[in-house]
Formats: structure tokens, sequence, C-alpha cells
């Protein structure tokens, strides 16, 4: 049987079945269509200006170390003017992040691009490894996922970035789209969808990758021979996001457009504006002046609570409140 | 990126409660069932089911909503969608047993019929799976069923008549062609060869040329829906009730996202089209009430002709929700409470258009949107214009991104076969368009392939 040739080009012998469309193609227009659709996103987003000065979130994973190579090849390709950094929190996790962090910093060599890594243990005195003493592993991701935000804004802070760019990919999307219906989390779903979200008070983050299926930033990856880690961290080996996660999986293998299209419908609706009006209006945090709908920051509220010794009632205490606004 | 927002990882499994206690209402009874940790004796949970059912109903059956609803007087008659499913046969009894017997309390208050006629329309889908006899049987279940109910009057049709220009202008249709599209071109351009005149045929041609389960699923619903508004306009009706529970109803919303129909999250809870009230009358009682009552009200329920084969997105929702009520059944009503809470984005974008297919408005940018997220041809157009429209010859320009991806998404393990992608549309499809140096360059191939992409890689020669 004769080899099957790319349907994008006719010319070359196509190496894979891309996930987004079914469609077989060869390397080189795997690169280019993976590249050109990130750049249209951007392009239609008008992300960037010429000069901005713009940090990339990089764990050492597969979604910021792409993030990291394709914003490079892309500043450089279409002359977006843009000042690339780097910048990494570290968590204090002992056997994970430490590993994961050597990848960074072997990124930075590859890539060239200034790294700052900021610690929860200088940010908040307290690191992973010493809440998870504390709390125990059942809900240490609440901390870490909360510490996290504010850190990579304060971090960006730090280095006078204007700009901060996350390599969350359409599956992410597509399964927070889902997670905000099924938990009537209206706030969130009305925004998880933007490419591009910015309090009063925080630096601007955005999605370039919002469009993109993890299957492909994983072949990306491994075609393009770039250097990641690839370890789940101890601490959650399974913190997918449960339910949402493997319904999501099951869809996406009935219908690969699946993905794609409930990141469609997030974007085609909007919370009405009756429900807008109730919504609570946002405040900054007391303790530490970062936004906040309630008197002090779910960051603040959690570090009293570790502070009193009762990290594991802070997590309770504000799902309680949650589910009180949900009511609401 | 998966443990951003942790905190909802794992949901809490709601406690069991056991069936004891008084009942929460009449406070001197034994509890017989538990809804919500509430429990409830026979009597009680009969008059909680009638008010939701009312509550459900009543303030859209006057033609103006804000008049007083002491009197309710429908401006024509009622259709009721009976599938044969636990849904509609209880809503067919509570509308019976609420409105059209005098023994009834609401019956006693209004001594004028609020709806002229009721009809029951039944839908035939023996032509989904000709070979298997259960099907063809339920029609005859179905009749027997109406006995019961003797002031309604029933209309059977084919799902297959949605092919069948004769029925459709015997009913009352207008407007209707006969053309064809070709599957082959995701932007499905007309085709001038029409296959064949039988509706069978035409039928089956349709459905064994979609792309994907999913594909099937959703066509068969869309025709449904179809027959049904086509059905109720020709009885002159003001209103189509369907027995969807809050358990389906979710199902289908979340279904209906899962398939790019954000846009139409309204519409799949309530909708008006042709001047028919689409109403859900059941869409705050779960499947565990609709079945109690069902079973406590000695209904015989012959079960809808549910396709058994397919495993497409709606299947596949269906066993999470139905999955999600056992254990956690304040999720599946968060759920319709969420989309309640929506709308489709800015009016401004509505183009004057409906969908050639299902009828429901399309949205603007739908065609650049999809090229531009996801490139399929490498051609100077794209990059020059990622404005890029279809043709306004082709059927993907007048449709909706849901019934776009039905008829184009390809299958993640077949790709759309070569031949027989041409297929003729649905009677009310007509062509006129309605108004309205970083890498290494070590070959990759070497490394270990991570288990994620493993499928997609093509083998070598």
């Amino acid at each position: 049987m004769p080899p099957k040739l790319c349907q994008l080009c006719n010319e070359t012998r196509a190496v894979l079945k891309r996930p987004k469309t079914g469609q077989h193609i060869c390397r080189e227009c795997f690169y280019y269509v993976f590249e050109t659709e990130i750049h249209n996103t951007i392009m239609e987003a008008k992300l960037f200006s010429p000069g901005d000065r713009v940090a990339i979130g990089a764990s050492g994973g597969k979604d910021s170390t792409v993030l990291a190579y394709v914003m490079k090849v892309l500043n450089e390709r279409y002359n977006y003017g843009l000042d690339l950094h780097l910048l990494s929190i570290d968590e204090g996790i002992r056997g994970y992040r430490d590993d994961s962090l050597e990848t960074v910093k072997r990124n930075q060599q590859q890539y060239d691009m200034p790294l700052k890594i900021l610690s929860y243990e200088e940010l908040y005195g307290w690191s992973m490894d010493r809440i998870v003493e504390q709390v125990g592993r059942k809900n240490n991701c609440t901390f870490c996922g909360v510490f996290r935000r504010q850190a990579l804004d304060r971090g960006a802070a730090n280095i006078g970035v204007d700009h901060i760019l996350t390599g969350h990919n359409a599956d992410d999307i597509a399964e927070t789209v889902l997670m905000n219906i099924m938990r009537g989390d209206i706030a969130r779903l009305g925004r998880c969808t933007l490419i591009t979200t910015q309090g009063e008070d925080t630096i601007k983050r955005s999605k370039p990758f919002k469009y993109v299926y993890e299957k492909e930033i994983v072949m990306y990856a491994y075609f393009k021979k770039l250097d990641y880690f690839s370890t789940e961290c101890i601490y959650s080996p399974d913190a997918y996001r449960g339910h949402a996660r493997t319904f999501l999986k099951d869809l996406e293998a009935s219908r690969p457009s699946a993905i794609i299209d409930i990141i469609h419908s997030g974007e085609a609706f909007e919370v009405r504006q009756e429900v807008k009006a109730k919504a609570k209006a946002q405040t900054t945090c007391k303790r530490c002046g970062y936004m906040s709908s309630n008197e002090l920051c779910k960051a603040c509220s959690l570090l009293e609570g570790l502070e009193r010794g009762m990290g594991g009632l802070a997590v309770v205490r504000g799902r309680c409140r949650g589910l009180e606004s949900g009511r609401r | 990126m998966s443990c951003e927002d942790p905190s909802s990882a794992r949901m809490i499994r709601s406690p069991k409660h056991l069936q004891k206690g008084t009942c929460i209402k009449c406070k001197t009874s034994k509890g017989k069932i538990t809804i919500r940790h509430a429990v409830y004796c026979k009597e009680c949970f009969f008059s909680f089911i009638r008010l939701k059912f009312r509550r459900g109903l009543e303030p859209y059956i006057n033609a103006d909503p804000l008049s007083s609803r002491t009197k309710l007087k429908a401006s024509g008659n009622l259709t009721l969608a009976l599938s044969g499913g636990m849904g509609s046969v209880a809503l067919l009894d509570l509308i019976y047993s609420t409105y059209l017997t005098d023994t009834s309390p609401v019956g006693r208050m209004h001594r004028q019929k609020i709806w002229p006629q009721v009809y029951i329309v039944f839908v035939d889908l023996s032509a989904v799976y000709p070979e298997k006899d259960e099907m063809r049987d339920l029609g005859t279940q179905i009749q027997s069923l109406k006995q019961r109910y003797p002031e309604v009057e029933m209309i059977s049709a084919r799902i297959e008549s949605v092919f069948d220009r004769d029925w459709w202008t015997s009913t009352g249709g207008s407007n209707v062609d006969s053309s064809s599209v070709d599957l082959k071109d995701s932007d499905l351009p007309f085709s001038s060869s029409l296959l064949h005149d039988d509706p069978v045929a035409s039928f089956q041609k349709y459905l064994s040329s979609l792309p994907t389960s999913t594909s099937i699923t959703a066509s068969i619903d869309l025709f449904i829906r179809a027959i049904l508004v086509h059905l109720a306009s020709w009885t002159r009706s003001s209103h189509l009730l369907m027995g969807t529970s809050l358990t389906s109803l979710s199902v289908g919303l979340i279904n209906c996202v899962s398939q790019g129909g954000g846009y139409h999250v309204h519409e799949e809870q309530e909708e008006v089209l042709d001047g028919i009230r689409i109403i859900r009358p059941l869409r705050d009682t779960s499947a565990k009430e609709v079945a109690y009552y069902a079973w406590w009200s000695g209904l015989d329920v012959p079960g809808r002709q549910r396709p058994t084969t397919l495993s497409g997105i709606k299947e596949q929702t269906r066993a999470f929700i139905f999955g999600l009520d056992r254990h956690y059944p304040s999720t599946v009503s968060a759920i319709t409470k969420t989309c309640a809470k929506v709308e489709a984005k800015s009016s401004s974008e509505i183009v004057a258009q409906q969908c050639r297919l299902c009828r429901r408005p399309i949205q603007d940018g739908i065609d650049a949107w999809k090229h531009r997220i996801a490139i399929r041809e490498r051609s100077a157009t794209l990059e020059e214009n990622p404005h890029f429209e279809a043709s306004s010859s082709s059927l993907g320009r007048h449709l909706c991104y849901p019934c776009h991806t039905t008829l184009s998404s390809p299958n993640s393990r077949t790709s759309m076969a070569t031949s027989n992608t041409i297929l003729n549309l649905p009677v009310w499809t007509s062509l006129t368009p309605r108004s309205s140096s970083l890498v290494s360059n070590s070959d990759p191939i070497s490394a270990p392939i991570p288990q994620a992409i493993e499928e997609f890689l093509l083998p070598a020669e």
C-alpha cells in the first residue's frame, strides 16, 4: 500500500493523525498549523504591543515549556517585539519542584530568557512541605492553587512585567466550563473562556494555548525534542479535576472536536445582566491589598488558618462561604 | 495546570438519608420517599409533584404572561409529545388529571377548557432500526396507553416523514423542497444530484452518511423536534409540551454545550417556534420523582425507543448525569440553574438568519472562527484572509455551529469515507435563504513515544 500523503501539502508522507481535525499530516505541516493557529489566536485577541515585557509562567512541565519555545519562535518570526521572561514559583516540594526547576533552568539557557524564581517560603513564610505537615494531603492543593495565583502576580510585579502568559490549554478550559456549570459558579463561568483576564490591581494574564489540544502540545514537544519535566506532583498524583476531566476525555474519544465545541459554547453565552447585578462587588484584602470579594483574600484567610494551626478548617470555611454565595 | 483550582477537585458525596421519620409536610403520616434529604408521605408527595408541575406550566399558558392567572386560557390547542418514556407518560397523566377531568381541583376552578383540544403526538422511530421488532411494537403499546385518556386525540408520525414531501404538504407544510448536500467538503456544498424519492431510503442514507454516532443521535433528536413542531402547527396548537424531567434537562443542556450549542442554551430550556411555545413542565422534577409518580399512579410505561448500540456524546452525557443524580442530586439541579442564568452573547451578534436545519439562530462569524482555530488547508487564502467565510452556495453558511459540526466533525478513529457522502436534506431545508537551533536534529521517532499521542502517530512505511 503506498504511504499516505499529507492532507495539507499533498507532497510529503503523513506521519501523524491530528487530534484536533483527524487529518493525516506530515511533520512540517503539523509545525505550521500548530504555530500558525497560536499566532492567529494572538493576533485576533491583540494580545501584545511592541515593547511589552512579558513573563511566561514556567513550571518545567510540557505546557509551559512548549509555550516558552513557541513564544520565542513567534516573537522572532512575526516581530512581536516582546521582551520575554521566565517566571517560576517554587512551592517548596522536595523531590518534585526542585527537579522541575532544574528543567526550567535548562530552558533558560536553551531559550536565552531571563528567569526569576520566587518561593512560597519567601512570599508567605510557608513551604508546601510544611503546609502538608499541618493540613495533610487532603486539602493541600487548595493552598497551592491560591498561593500560586498571587505568587505569579507578585513575581511579575517584582520583575516589572506588564503581562503574564500561562500554559492553560484547550482541555483545561473545556474542563473548567463543565466544572463551572456543574457547580453553579456563574462568576467563573463568565470569565473562564476569556483569553485575557485582568483585575483592577492585577497584572494582565493571557492563555495563548486556549485553542490548543493537550495531545498536540505533547506531540509538538515530542517531535521538537523539547526538554520538559513530566512527573506529577507528589502531593496530588490524582489532582485532576475528578469527574469533569474523566467525562471530557470520554467525550473527546467520541468526537475529537468536543473540546473545541465546549469552548465555543462557553464563548457563545454570557451571564444575564440581572444575575451580574446581584454579584458581590470586588474589593481589596485588608491584610495584603490583593483583590478580594471578602475582607480577607483567600490566600490571607488560608494563611491565618495556618498561623493558628487550623489550616484544614480554613479550607472548609472557605468552601462553606462559596456555597453560601452560590446560593445567593 | 490541572491543580489551578483544586478546591473543587473532588466532590463531597452526599450523605444517604434513610427513609424514616414522619412526612416533612403533613408531619403526621409515615414518610415513604426521600427527595433531596426531605421525607414525604405518599399523599404529600403527589401534591408536591402536582404543585411543581403547575408551577412549571401555568405561568406560560396565557398568551400574555402578565395577565391575571386566575383564568387560564390558551390561545390555541395543546400538543403533547409522547415518546413512551417515563416523563411523557407521567406528563400526560398530570395534564389529564389536572385539567381535563371535572373531579380535579383545577378542573372545577376552570369550568371552561384551557385548550379547546389536546393532541398527543407519537413519532415512530422504527426506521432507525428496522430489524428490531420491539421498535415496531411500541406504536401498539402507545395506542393502548391512549385508551386511558379518552378526551385526547392521538397523531402518529414516522421519523422518515422529514424526507416525505407528500406527507409534509398534507400536514400543512409549505415551501417544501428537495435538495442534497455533499459531506466530503467541510463547507457542505449543495449537490445538484437528487438521490431518490423514497423517504425511508433517504432517511437511512442520511443516517449512514453521518460521520459519528453523536451526529446520528443529534439528527434523530432534531428530526423528532421538527416533526413535533410541524404537527403542533398543523393542529393549531399554542403549546407543545415535552415530558423532560430535571435530570433529562440537565442531560440535554450538557449535551448541547458539549456539541457547541452554547448559543442555544436558552432555546434548550424554552423556546417559541412558529408561534408555538415549547414548554417542559417537569423541568423541576427529577427522574426519580417522575419514576415514583408513575409507579404509585399505576401508569403503564411502554419505554422509549432508545438506540442501545450508539455511544455518542448524548449517551455518554446521559450515563454521566444519571450517575451524578444517584450520588450528587444537587449537582444535577445546579446544572439547570446555572444554565438558566446565562444567555446568548450580545444580541447585536445575531444575524437575521435561522439555521436551515434546526431553525435556531445562527451566531455570526462561525466560519472565520473555525478556520482560525483549526487550519484545515494550507492555502494562501487562509493566511491572507483570516476572516474567512464559506461560499453562500454551500449549506455550511446557513447552519448553526452544532448543526455544522454534526455534519462535518470526524471521528477520532475513522475519517469520513470518500464515497457515500452525498445525501438528501430534510424537506424544510430549502435552497432559498430564509430571512432572518533550539531543536535537536535527531530523529524523534527513536525517542520513546508519550502514551497520550501513541494512537495518533502513523506507522512508518
